[in-house]
């Protein structure tokens, strides 16, 4: 099979994935069932209970919980920055999560598991006790600012927490690995013999990373945002603890419901910023599609 | 890996594996003061945070729960969820769309607001505080292993099952011998993604635990509500050195069945 | 990783088939009642080193007191209480709230406190305001803290008014980040409103003060972080709780002042959630908790102080210096009656300041 035969292969098999898909039973037995039983733990266990919400935001006292939402400006402008915080946190992990992923795709063996192993690290150290450790790196007198100031690049300490920095750096580093996982998941499919082949023909190194590897992690890398973006959203601990004046939504939920006692109105903020990712995710998948084919069909 | 990555590369992942471990290591350091409140550099350096850990009923026994409670319910979340991408990408039922929003909903809903929900809605169903915690923390990783799963299905081609199939295979077998081999990093990282939403989540559990059921996030919560003593960071660091010593058996675990696995793959 | 799961997954087995038995066994477990004449009582509090305080100060001497009941300790939570009682699975029988709960608003939530069982006109009813569905336990709030080391030649705050002026003590401030931590009276304490003249709050007013500091003011990561941030030295003084300052001053050995003219009181209050199995119990452990003999118990363990006027004096004498109940001449009053009121309004200002709104 000549070289180019295998690319073109390759590239139809990618295509052919969602016209094939869409026969359902194409192997002969039908698997659709498959989804009932998650889907029914997921239906008793996490919708039922988000119902029981849901009726108590148009009750508790009455539907003007979502008035209330609109009529108090607060409410849409912590929002919309927390949206922004998320997409920055996002395409932050994205930048610096691929790269990282890309090398451990490169490397060794032994050093992929060290670089996998540092991936996994800071998982099981709990959110809480990162977050504080944070905050001895970047405060004023932290490490980091302390370190700069010895060397002579700054003479006064920068302000790394207590604003959008802060969270910005936490959340980024919280939600890195589920960045980094996917993406390597998706580069592990790939086929190395495809990138000897087409180096064999001449490509350079670089049309071969742009043409065929980056398009074909592409899944991995919308798998990775759309977990990032989702995760980020709800946020709480790491903003409020680095972000000082940085008001995120979640923190007007808590205060809501844990100290106000306001079920109902919390709720309903809590079902707004519901309906707001799910915009999202909707608005999102529509990109995933269009990036898709840029990256199958961009010979 | 036909060529060496490059220098750029290498020093560019260097430097993300440093912010990586760069607060645990803080912790580590920290849990090893001698001083009674986290600060840093610490004023001396002594070992009686991590005795505290242990002579510690309360750390220890939630320590011990939430790695069952994370355990029984990473598992679950694991069989359900690949059971569940699987039939989403390949069975492509009529309502994948919807199916899709609502396995996925755990990930997205604030978690304040469905904790209240649970409660409610347990009590209505008779679960006790373990199985409600279990079934919760099922839910809540369901949806990483679906995301991982998928991800890696739809990168797999589906002719190589047809061609398992033509050659005789019956489905399950093709799944098993075929597809579940190869999805097999996807499931994993859902499973861990699953294992650690589970051992990390303080909201649901805040709701959910009861006085003689407590998990080590909430046992972590309520410490740094009033005094913050190093006993956090020492547990911390207790968790993470566990980890490692996982991560290597099955390292050590993986090089005497490399050649196997590779065989089955290729 | 994939050798990884699969170790877990085998080593899982075992817990497998313990759920299986656990499943179905978990709802009689979970709620399992006291048998026979045995009493269970479960005492909500805020944990940790409170916890052990607490514990040592007034449960177990009330468990060696009441022989036959049992007291064990629960992490307390007004939403998880709130849902408690609305469920009518109340597994709370006396929780410790801050002042920002049990007023009018949560009545629906609690039972009266019986006040034939328990000594209420021993505890302060002139400073800590009640309904009549909590009492106070314990004093606690938050006071001015300073690092010696960076204060202008030997000078110290004095007050609000100076926390306010950079002139005078140059240099970074901190305050704390939640609307319960009464950032707006430190502002219109600053701005030189009277104490007894605080309330109602200008809101306005205080926002308007709080932004005159600009970049000098600090917003504190945590309540632990605010007490450390002036043991660093990274802000020169800061409104942070007086047993976070204790903390660093005593046991971290930093060059921390607290002063505490003008401390704003924010006592602890008992209350029994409604609907309690116990409710006979619970009021005894709160007479018991808040008895002239008992109440200043825990403040061996802990820089809170009694609430009970007459139990002051049972405090160890080395102790009584480092306790805001034993400054409450020059302390600051909360008014709950006007926050039970306003508290969503002063709680959405407090949002808007954060969020950058003026």
């Amino acid at each position: 099979m000549t070289v180019r035969g295998l690319v073109a292969e390759n590239g139809a098999a990618a295509m052919r994935r969602r016209s094939s898909n869409s026969s359902g039973d194409m192997v002969g037995w039908r698997r659709d069932w498959l989804v009932i039983p998650g889907l029914a733990v997921i239906l008793i266990f996490f919708i039922a209970p988000l119902g029981v919400m849901v009726w108590r935001s148009l009750t508790d006292p009455s539907p003007y919980n979502y008035v209330r939402f609109a009529d108090e400006a607060v409410y849409p402008r912590v929002l919309l920055t927390t949206l922004w915080m998320t997409s920055l946190v996002t395409l932050n992990c994205l930048l610096l999560g691929y790269p990282y992923a890309y090398l451990m795709h490169r490397v060794t063996r032994n050093w992929q598991w060290l670089l996998a192993m540092v991936v996994l690290l800071p998982f099981w150290s709990s959110l809480l006790v990162r977050t504080y450790a944070w905050t001895i790196l970047l405060r004023d007198g932290g490490l980091i600012n302390t370190v700069l100031i010895g060397i002579g690049v700054i003479d006064d300490p920068i302000r790394l927490m207590g604003n959008a920095t802060g969270t910005i750096v936490g959340m980024t580093h919280v939600l890195l690995p589920f960045m980094v996982l996917p993406i390597i998941a998706s580069m592990r499919r790939f086929d190395s013999d495809l990138s000897l082949a087409a180096s064999g023909l001449g490509a350079r190194p670089i049309a071969i990373f742009w043409r065929i590897f980056f398009p074909m992690s592409l899944p991995g890398v919308m798998a990775g945002c759309l977990l990032v973006f989702v995760l980020a959203v709800g946020f709480y601990i790491t903003p409020a603890i680095l972000g000082g004046r940085t008001a995120f939504f979640s923190m007007l939920i808590v205060v809501q419901v844990s100290r106000l006692l306001e079920f109902g109105f919390g709720s309903a903020l809590g079902i707004i910023l519901l309906a707001v990712i799910l915009v999202i995710i909707a608005l999102g998948s529509k990109l995933v599609r269009l990036d898709d084919l840029v990256g199958h069909s961009g010979r | 890996m036909s060529t060496r990555p490059g220098l750029w590369l290498c020093a560019f992942g260097a430097a993300v594996a440093v912010f990586l471990i760069a607060p645990s290591v803080i912790v580590v350091v920290m849990s090893f003061s001698s001083g009674k409140i986290l600060l840093f550099p610490p004023p001396g350096f002594g070992v009686e945070w991590y005795a505290n850990f242990f002579r510690s009923e309360e750390w220890v026994g939630s320590a011990l729960n939430s790695l069952e409670i994370a355990l029984l319910s990473s598992m679950l979340a694991t069989v359900l969820g690949t059971v569940t991408a699987f039939g989403l990408v390949r069975g492509r039922p009529r309502t994948a769309q919807i199916t899709n929003a609502i396995m996925l909903s755990p990930l997205i809903v604030p978690l304040v607001v469905t904790a209240i929900g649970m409660y409610f809605t347990y009590h209505m169903l008779g679960l006790g505080a373990y199985a409600g915690i279990v079934a919760a923390h099922t839910t809540l990783g369901l949806p990483y292993v679906v995301v991982t799963v998928a991800a890696s299905l739809y990168g797999l081609d589906a002719d190589l099952e047809l061609a398992a199939r033509n050659l005789g295979a019956n489905p399950w077998r093709g799944f098993f011998r075929i597809t579940l081999p190869l999805i097999m990093p996807g499931v994993a990282i859902g499973g861990i993604f699953a294992f650690v939403s589970s051992w990390d989540e303080v909201v649901v559990a805040l709701f959910l635990t009861t006085p003689t059921l407590r998990t080590l996030p909430v046992t972590m919560w309520e410490q740094t509500k009033s005094t913050v003593d190093p006993t956090i960071a020492a547990a911390s660091s207790l968790l993470t050195t566990f980890t490692l010593f996982l991560l290597l058996i099955s390292v050590t675990l993986r090089r005497f069945s490399a050649g196997m696995a590779k065989e089955r793959v290729a | 990783m994939t050798k990884l799961m699969c170790l877990v997954a085998r080593k899982l087995m075992r817990s497998a088939l313990a759920l299986g038995v656990c499943l179905p066994l978990a709802p009689w477990f979970s709620s399992s009642q006291a048998v026979a004449e045995d009493v269970t009582l479960t005492f909500a509090s805020f944990g940790g080193a409170l916890q052990k305080a607490e514990e040592a100060g007034w449960l177990q001497p009330f468990m060696e007191a009441n022989p036959g009941v049992k007291v064990i300790y629960d992490s307390v939570d007004y939403a998880k209480m709130k849902a408690m009682v609305e469920a009518n699975n109340v597994v709370w029988d006396v929780a410790v709230v801050a002042n920002d709960f049990g007023m009018a608003a949560d009545e629906p939530l609690l039972e009266k406190i019986d006040c034939s069982v328990v000594p209420c006109d021993q505890l302060q009813p002139e400073n800590y305001v009640t309904t009549g569905y909590r009492v106070p336990c314990c004093t606690s709030g938050l006071a001015i803290g300073y690092n010696t080391t960076k204060m202008p030649d030997g000078k110290a705050p004095q007050g609000w008014v100076d926390f306010f002026d950079v002139s005078a003590f140059p240099g970074k401030r901190v305050v704390m980040m939640d609307a319960s931590s009464y950032v707006f009276e430190q502002a219109l304490l600053g701005d030189g409103i009277a104490p007894k003249e605080l309330y109602p709050l200008d809101l306005d007013r205080a926002v308007k003060k709080l932004n005159s500091l600009g970049d000098d003011l600090v917003i504190a990561p945590s309540y632990q972080g605010c007490a450390e941030l002036i043991a660093t030295g990274e802000v020169v003084m800061g409104g942070c709780w007086t047993g976070r300052l204790n903390g660093v001053k005593y046991d971290g050995g930093a060059p921390v002042e607290l002063q505490w003219n003008q401390g704003i009181v924010s006592p602890g209050y008992l209350v029994v959630p409604k609907g309690t199995k116990n409710k006979e119990w619970a009021m005894k452990l709160v007479a018991f908790i808040t008895s002239t003999e008992h109440n200043a118990g825990y403040s061996k363990y802990i820089d809170y102080g009694p609430a009970n006027v007459n139990a002051l004096e049972m405090v160890e004498p080395d102790k009584k210096d480092r306790l805001q109940s034993s400054y409450l001449d020059k302390s600051v009053f909360l008014d709950d009656l006007w926050y039970d009121k306003n508290r969503a309004d002063v709680n959405k200002r407090f949002t808007e300041w954060l969020a950058g709104m003026q």
